[in-house]
């Protein structure tokens, strides 16, 4: 779809993944200074908490890649 | 003294892709020389492109068979990343010979490299499972762990979505009118008055020797397929006479196999029938079913059963998109960097691949394991 601003597909899909990496992003940023304090308190339990941060971190991940899969769909099929 | 000459010369190289690639030719003029090592970009499809111009119907036996599974079957591609992951299996069952051709108490370097592979699983499924279930979880998680890192590791080598053939405008034009192999899914018979079919941008192939390669500096021709509204009457932008030169689209034999939504969603659908038979069998069929269609706690425990039974189907389409949308944005990134810095930009965004292909085959088999422990535990309302 044509207007005055150009293609309005092509702003969609940009603000879908912008806006949809903001989230994800605080999250990931949160997890992973939570954790570092945490081996930083407790240097021992540094796997674990390493282990339970990534798997912490691909569930926030998995938001972006939605808004990211929105973005491609917005663009690539609809 | 030599890993001087090394950086410098990479920095050089970067100097050149800067100033020669998209990036300095938005910066500097065209009429000054900017721009002369950059192609078009490549064409970006979410669906792995066929191999072969012609359905396998023209190849194999069974086109008279009248039977739709038959014709369903004969009428399909073979696709990029479909031979991207028989490769890996290859690479794998060969790794697994290696090592077992002489299996030694005292290992000799592969045989250690597996090892050290194999423990860290071990004692990883050990320390969430409990070490007496290793033997029963270990032999899906490392598989769907090694299997994933090779076919991620193998996408990012030189000559996967490089090396192909080129889709010429006949091509793509019978594809479009055919409706099957339209790369872009346009549902022009739903919605009638919105069908004209965008325009497809072409590359200028030139011949060099026997094979046609894509000159640098090409990005200055623009070429595209105008299509309008009828597929039928697709007209390229510029008639290109000159017989050493081809217009068309780059349609890879090879791709990471990760990039394919299918190849993600059987293996997550592996994962999710392998989680719910271990459910069934160490808990029973009612007790396991019971967990997600729930009487005896009330309206609430029913309600809190519905909602996990959709949170199992959610987790088949999280597991897909996760590793797919993961793998697929390094394949842009890479193309969309090669694009705006050639020669050097790129390597970074390697380091950055490898890391992430590692990183996303062990959350997949470590998702698995977690949601296979859960649902080998029992629900016991004694707890709250």
């Amino acid at each position: 779809m044509e207007s005055i601003f150009g293609d309005v597909k092509t702003l969609a899909a940009a603000l879908a993944i912008g806006l949809g990496g903001l989230g994800p992003g605080l999250a990931i940023g949160m997890l992973a200074s939570k954790a570092m304090e945490a081996i930083g308190r407790n240097p021992e339990a540094r796997g674990p908490i390493q282990q339970n941060m990534i798997l912490g971190l691909a569930f926030a991940e998995a938001i972006a890649i939605y808004a990211f899969l929105m973005a491609l769909i917005i663009i690539f099929v609809a | 003294m030599n890993t001087k000459i090394i950086l410098i010369s990479i920095l050089l190289l970067t100097l050149l892709g800067v100033f020669g690639g998209k990036l300095g030719s938005s910066v500097i003029p065209e009429s000054w020389g900017g721009g002369f090592f950059s192609s078009p970009i490549g064409h970006i499809a979410i669906k792995a492109e066929p191999v072969h111009a012609e359905p396998i119907k023209a190849l194999s036996l069974g086109t008279n068979s009248s039977s739709k599974l038959v014709k369903a079957i004969t009428n399909t591609y073979i696709t990029n990343t479909m031979i991207a992951t028989w490769l890996t299996i290859i690479v794998l069952i060969i790794f697994a010979w290696l090592v077992n051709k002489n299996k030694n108490p005292i290992p000799n370097r592969l045989q250690g490299f597996a090892e050290i592979v194999m423990e860290f699983f071990i004692t990883l499924i050990g320390g969430i499972v409990g070490a007496t279930q290793v033997k029963r979880f270990f032999p899906l998680i490392m598989t769907i762990f090694l299997f994933i890192v090779i076919a991620n590791w193998m996408g990012i080598l030189p000559g996967y979505g490089t090396i192909g053939w080129i889709e010429t405008p006949e091509i793509i034009k019978s594809h479009l009118s055919h409706g099957d192999s339209s790369s872009d899914g346009h549902s022009e018979h739903d919605d009638g008055h919105h069908a004209e079919y965008d325009d497809e941008h072409l590359a200028k192939f030139v011949k060099s020797g026997p094979v046609y390669v894509q000159p640098l500096g090409s990005v200055k021709e623009k070429i595209s397929l105008t299509c309008g509204l009828d597929p039928s009457h697709c007209e390229s932008t510029k008639e290109l006479t000159n017989p050493n030169v081809q217009a068309g689209r780059l349609s890879p034999y090879l791709r990471s196999a990760n990039t394919d939504v299918n190849t993600t969603l059987a293996i997550a659908l592996v994962a999710m029938v392998m989680i719910h038979w271990w459910g069934l069998s160490t808990l029973g069929p009612l007790t396991h079913i019971g967990k997600f269609i729930n009487f005896k706690e009330g309206p609430t425990g029913f309600v809190v059963g519905i909602i996990e039974a959709i949170s199992e189907v959610a987790r088949i389409f999280s597991f897909t998109f996760r590793l797919f949308g993961n793998i697929f944005a390094g394949e842009v990134l890479l193309i969309v960097v090669a694009f705006l810095i050639p020669l050097t930009g790129i390597l970074v965004f390697l380091f950055l691949e490898v890391f992430v292909g590692v990183i996303q085959a062990f959350i997949f088999s470590i998702l698995t394991l977690v949601f296979a422990a859960t649902a080998t535990t029992a629900h016991s309302a004694d707890e709250h």
